[in-house]
């Protein structure tokens, strides 16, 4: 495909970088292939591909990091970003000596051949399917919009400590925005399941029947949905996308990069209780079902693993990348993740989940007197500096008496990080994962959240009736 | 060098009817710092293509980065493959108005040198800690400055080149008393080749921590609420789809049929704004080449008109008001706002707070981005200080604020003078702005 991106050119570029006399040298060569559809009215309304490459050559000396990016794979224009980089680092101020914990073997096998770009017919057809079946789920689903994003990714990385590798990566999400009418009133809703797949794969998944039926279902269920509650509550957060929560309130501050800058609500807390004793939070690379934090290695060529960070309660891991791997003197996690060729890689999670316990879900809602029943949720946010964190729940219900009643509107949960996972006090049986996009200073990476049917004492509920 | 000539002729060998090439140039330098020493130096040269083509009625697009021949033909192929799978829609096309224009830049970024943009940066974190000794650390203090060339090319005439050149700079602060932190967030912008003094960006961010150090959460009650410019700012950016065009013509716009009609109390004027001097987006046109303009959408309160790219101008007969835009060469262009403002009143934000005798001056919120556009409802996290008897009183937290965006509008009952836009560090087209205003009530969830 292009010169540079064999082996042995990759290995010279890294060993002329070395020359330049930096504690560290890496070159991350990527070469992305799009495919988006969007449909709208049932019509494929927009088609759009398209191919990039690119490369960013990473140095650093001490704990100053250079980073250069061009969007090419030309070995003349690498190799100019390598000397460039290099004289960049030259002018910063002298800092003390780096050593990078290794990544571990390096793997040399040949570049993959590049294969065909995402099919466009094929992504539209998968699309069509989506639309029919949710437009027949009932009459009163009057707007559909599917949109469908494939991606494919090779990527080839060299570094001065020991890296060589390469690695092809399939990702592909539907967008199903559904409208339900029923009289006057009108509710929205939307459903947005992703793989580290291929679409051919992606739709064996996820079936068209099922990302049909359940985007219908979110969107007409708002139409019986009364105004939720407010104030203080018991929540019953369900499987799959109620990972989001641990994603949130736990997971984002255990990132390298905020402990490595004393910015984490849980920092210096190693070996501490930051959760109840039933709850144990895995980040794991190769969790079955190619959920998209599905990596074989990182994007700095670590390996991807199962790494557990809180056990039974107790704070045993953080998040790391090789640099902050280096700061916290911590081992590497392989969670050394980049959105792109074109910025900089920082911890980011892979598919993360709350390891399952013994409760049966029905049971737990049995057990609740009052609460909500948390069933999807939206998404959330989190300032790890604090610890306060939110998630939307975008189909819920009200629990009373120990049985799940009227369906309530989007509402918004508040809570504290570490208050929170110390009000955890069931944990079902049934672990799911799910799909979700994780954005972080401006960097969007795909991952999976995960837990089983968890019950939280008490959050603040965002609704409008007292 | 680009080849436009050979680009659309490609194009149209490949199948294509009309064709238009974007094209985008960006070198952008971002530093950040930390702990008065450099984290990280990050420089691109970015150059890419869109090539968007229409075949009869059909619309395709292909995107790459240069630029040897072969690919360019690639390029076309695709862009027509891509048409061929798009169903035909008689309003699709491209900007029709031919016209030429150029407007040179200056490359000011890329004047500054290195060693000056990180010097900027560590007096901006100098500058934060400096302000009390309970600034106990930063996060994210960052300068970023970008030169960006834009050339459009159309088989309907239009030629259009601009450049555009700026800096932006953001602290966060952290403060740390009595084993509680709290954050708090600085940004600044302006022309690339003139940076501003890092001094108050990095003040704002740490007085922004220190007020909200001892925060509490607070009874449930139902108050007068006055959202600080950053956060109005982001409720105003939630209305972007309500006053699109495109959105009413798919019914899911709650503004529809409603030209004239009041939508909002008599204090709130929302304008668009592509040409704003001093606003974060620059361009004097939009993604296709549409000239820019300036539309008043509501105008005391009473709705004016939409917004139109240039496909939704087309399928109603209206003026395409230049707000169809891509936020890199990857994207096919989509409607987007472009300085989007509440315009501002006449009252300072302390006046506001004086004349409130109880109430919640919100300084940040979460979960904005996962409020329900299409009906209006959000539902969001708080933080910020109640007020009482006309004050500032006690930081709060943990707290819940829930309503109807299109509701609130009506109860917006004052509105300041301090109108602020705040740019993040990706090069988005859109930026929502506001100065501070109240809403008479809203329900205020906590303990």
């Amino acid at each position: 495909m292009r010169s540079l991106v064999d082996p042995a050119g990759l290995q010279r570029v890294v060993d002329m970088a070395r020359g330049l006399k930096v504690d560290f040298a890496e070159v991350y060569a990527e070469y992305e292939q799009r495919a988006n559809v969007l449909l709208d009215n049932s019509q494929v309304e927009r088609a759009a591909g398209g191919a990039e490459g690119g490369v960013g050559v990473r140095m650093f000396r001490g704990s100053a990091v250079a980073y250069t990016i061009v969007n090419s794979l030309d070995p003349e224009r690498i190799m100019s970003a390598v000397r460039e980089t290099g004289s960049l680092l030259r002018r910063m101020p002298e800092e003390s000596t780096v050593v990078l914990p290794a990544a571990g073997p390096a793997d040399t096998a040949g570049p993959p051949a590049v294969p065909g770009a995402p099919s466009l017919g094929e992504l539209a057809a998968g699309l069509q399917e989506v639309d029919r079946v949710t437009r027949g789920v009932s009459p009163l689903v009057t707007q559909v919009t599917a949109e469908g994003q494939a991606r494919l990714r090779t990527i080839w990385i060299a570094s001065s400590d020991g890296v060589l590798t390469s690695d092809v990566q399939h990702y592909t999400r539907v967008i199903l925005n559904v409208v339900a009418t029923s009289g006057s009133r009108r509710e929205a809703n939307y459903y947005t399941p992703g793989r580290a797949a291929n679409i051919t794969r992606f739709f064996s998944l996820h079936q068209p029947e099922e990302i049909g039926r359940k985007g219908a279902h979110m969107a007409l269920t708002l139409l019986d949905a009364r105004p939720a509650p407010t104030g203080p509550m018991t929540v019953v957060v369900g499987n799959g996308r109620g990972g989001a929560l641990i994603h949130e309130a736990c997971v984002h501050p255990l990132e390298g990069d905020f402990v490595s800058r004393d910015n984490s609500v849980y920092r210096g807390l190693l070996g501490a209780a930051i959760a109840s004793p039933g709850v144990t939070v895995v980040d794991d690379a190769g969790a079955p079902g190619s959920y998209p934090g599905t990596i074989r290695v990182d994007d700095e060529g670590c390996g991807g693993r199962h790494n557990v960070l809180v056990e039974n309660g107790r704070l045993v891991s953080y998040l790391t990348d090789a640099v902050t791997a280096s700061r916290l003197r911590h081992r590497r996690t392989g969670n050394g993740r980049r959105q792109s060729y074109r910025h900089l890689p920082m911890p980011r999670m892979t598919n993360t989940y709350i390891a399952p316990g013994k409760w049966d879900p029905e049971e737990i809602v049995r057990n609740t007197e009052r609460g909500i029943l948390a069933t999807h949720v939206a998404g959330g946010e989190v300032n790890q500096v604090t610890g306060e964190f939110v998630f939307t729940v975008s189909e819920g219900y009200l629990i009373e008496n120990g049985r799940v009643t009227a369906p309530i509107q989007r509402t918004t949960l508040v809570g504290s990080g570490p208050e929170v996972l110390k009000q955890i006090d069931m944990v079902g049986n049934d672990l799911h994962l799910a799909s979700a996009s994780c954005v972080k200073n401006g960097q969007v990476v795909e991952v999976g959240v995960g837990q089983p049917t968890i019950r939280v004492r008490e959050m603040v509920v965002g609704g409008t009736v007292r | 060098m680009v080849d436009w000539d050979r680009l659309l002729t490609l194009a149209g060998r490949a199948g294509a009817t009309q064709a238009e090439v974007y094209h985008e140039r960006t070198v952008q330098t971002q530093v950040r710092v930390f702990r008065g020493r450099i984290e990280s130096v990050r420089t691109i040269d970015s150059e890419g293509f869109g090539l968007r083509v229409l075949v009869g009625h059909r619309v395709g697009y292909a995107y790459g980065s240069p630029v040897h021949g072969a690919d360019l033909e690639a390029m076309a192929h695709s862009a027509v493959a891509a048409a061929r799978v798009a169903a035909p829609d008689p309003s699709f096309g491209l900007a029709e108005a031919g016209w030429h224009y150029r407007e040179p830049g200056d490359r000011g970024a890329a004047r500054i040198p290195l060693e000056r943009k990180v010097e900027l940066a560590l007096e901006a974190e100098r500058s934060t800690r400096a302000v009390s000794s309970r600034i106990v650390g930063t996060d994210d203090v960052e300068y970023l400055d970008f030169d960006r060339e834009i050339h459009i090319r159309n088989t309907h005439g239009v030629d259009v080149a601009a450049a555009h050149s700026q800096y932006r700079m953001f602290v966060t602060a952290v403060a740390e008393e009595r084993g509680e932190s709290q954050s708090g967030l600085g940004v600044a912008y302006g022309p690339g080749g003139s940076p501003g003094d890092p001094g108050p960006v990095g003040e704002e961010a740490a007085r922004r921590a220190l007020a909200l150090l001892g925060a509490r959460p607070r009874p449930t009650t139902e108050v007068p609420v006055v959202f600080d410019p950053l956060v109005g700012a982001g409720l105003i950016r939630l209305l972007n789809r309500t006053v699109s065009a495109e959105s009413v013509q798919r019914g899911r716009s709650r503004w529809a049929d409603r030209l004239s009609e009041r939508v909002a109390s008599p204090l709130v004027t929302l304008v668009d704004d592509g040409t704003l001097e001093g606003g974060p987006v620059r361009a004097p046109f939009d993604g296709e080449g549409t000239p820019a303009r300036r539309t008043v959408l509501v105008s005391d309160g009473l709705l004016q008109g939409f917004l139109y790219t240039a496909e939704a101008a087309r399928r109603v007969g209206a003026q395409p008001t230049g707000n169809s835009h891509r936020h890199n060469f990857r994207e096919a262009p989509e409607y987007a706002v472009t300085n989007f403002y509440l315009k501002p009143g006449a009252y300072s934000a302390d006046e506001i707070i004086s004349v409130t005798a109880e109430g919640l001056y919100v300084q940040e919120v979460q979960g904005l981005h996962m409020a329900n556009k299409v009906s209006g409802h959000f539902s969001l996290g708080v933080t910020g200080r109640w007020i009482r008897a006309g004050a500032l009183a006690e930081p709060v937290r943990n707290m819940t604020v829930a309503g109807n965006l299109l509701d609130l509008l009506f109860r917006v009952d004052m509105v300041g003078r301090d109108l602020r836009f705040f740019p993040d560090n990706t090069l988005s087209r859109s930026c929502a702005g506001g100065p501070t205003f109240r809403v008479s009530s809203l329900v205020v969830s906590g303990k």
